[in-house]
């Protein structure tokens, strides 16, 4: 393949993943100025009995809040996982019956290279 | 569904992939057990960086990086084309409640030919501000081309957005290059749009003169 054919391809390449990624991006589009803190409610079970909200450091950005959603509802303790990265919290519901422990808890928040500053445990009021 | 309209889709499909599935423009490191897919294209270079996360303190990848630029003596040797294994590591990481610091060592050693490159990288992020630098020697044998480049951005988040929001920067990079084999240097500075959602990071700049700039970085 010449230079030039090269150069081209890359050129075309570009134009159509910017034509995907703008179809993609305003497809997820929300306006920032109204938006209410995601949550992201991964339900498998009844109602949990109690929140654990831990405080963390370090967690700036989208890709580390992933990390840790990813890892804690891989988790077959954990029913739902919310985090706010404004509030620099994130919140654990585990399911019905589970006990997750504070180490479990700051070993699976250190392994994704966050901080725990503080663990707090708040039992839910049940509904009827 | 005919054969072309499949292929047509097959085709934008791994177009897609290869492009999406991200950079000194993202973390070396992402989190654990996480695979990402980092694409550069700068107006002289792409670059392609697979790599799979160890542990919070290692990746390992695999590179593919192809020189436009013709000053390089690469090409003058026909060797436009570089594939390597790259491994990175976080040295040291300072977490607040408000902020983030890093340092990675990343080390590239080359596949289809004799040589590397080394590199220290730092970043510093809050929610709002943005800055980080790498320094970074390469060594060719076979084209005697030794290459020293450093670079750094500095970055300002317009809003503050909430977890699985659209999160908006507005940067200015500035790069430079030392090539010992033909006794010059190149500086380029670029502003540029960083945009991401979920796992999903675009950058794209340009300095409206001779630089452009087009970043995909996508972590699964």
């Amino acid at each position: 393949m010449t230079k030039k054919s090269l150069h081209i391809s890359f050129s075309t390449l570009i134009t159509k993943s910017l034509v995907i990624l703008s179809v993609g991006f305003s497809a997820g589009y929300s306006n920032p100025s109204t938006q209410v803190p995601t949550v992201e409610k991964i339900s498998t079970s009844p109602s949990p009995k109690e929140s654990i909200v831990v405080s963390v450091k370090g967690m700036v950005c989208d890709f580390c809040a992933q990390g840790l959603k990813k890892s804690f509802t891989k988790k077959g303790d954990v029913d739902s996982i919310h985090v706010s990265l404004k509030k620099g919290l994130v919140t654990i519901y585990p399911q019905t019956g589970q006990k997750v422990s504070d180490d479990i808890i700051t070993k699976g928040i250190r392994d994704n290279g966050i901080s725990v500053d503080s663990i707090q445990r708040t039992p839910l009021v049940e509904t009827p | 569904m005919g054969y072309i309209d499949f292929m047509e889709k097959f085709v934008l499909t791994l177009v897609f992939l290869i492009y999406v599935t991200h950079s000194g423009f993202s973390r070396a490191i992402s989190y654990p057990e996480g695979v990402t897919i980092m694409n550069q294209n700068h107006h002289d270079q792409q670059r392609l960086h697979v790599h799979y996360t160890f542990s919070v303190e290692r990746s390992l990848g695999i590179v593919l990086h192809h020189y436009q630029k013709p000053s390089l003596q690469q090409l003058k040797e026909g060797f436009d084309i570089q594939t390597g294994v790259q491994w990175n590591e976080l040295l040291y990481r300072r977490n607040t409640k408000t902020s983030q610091t890093n340092l990675y060592l990343k080390s590239l050693y080359l596949l289809n030919q004799w040589g590397g490159s080394l590199a220290i990288a730092g970043d510093s992020e809050t929610r709002r501000l943005f800055a980080s630098y790498q320094w970074a020697h390469d060594y060719n044998r076979k084209t005697r081309g030794l290459e020293l480049h450093q670079s750094g951005r500095i970055g300002v988040a317009p809003y503050i957005a909430e977890f699985n929001s659209i999160h908006l920067w507005l940067m200015l990079q500035v790069r430079q290059y030392v090539y010992s084999s033909e006794n010059g240097q190149h500086i380029d500075w670029t502003p540029l749009i960083r945009i991401f959602k979920g796992p999903l990071l675009l950058e794209i700049g340009s300095n409206f003169k001779n630089t452009f700039l087009f970043n995909i970085v996508c972590r699964f």
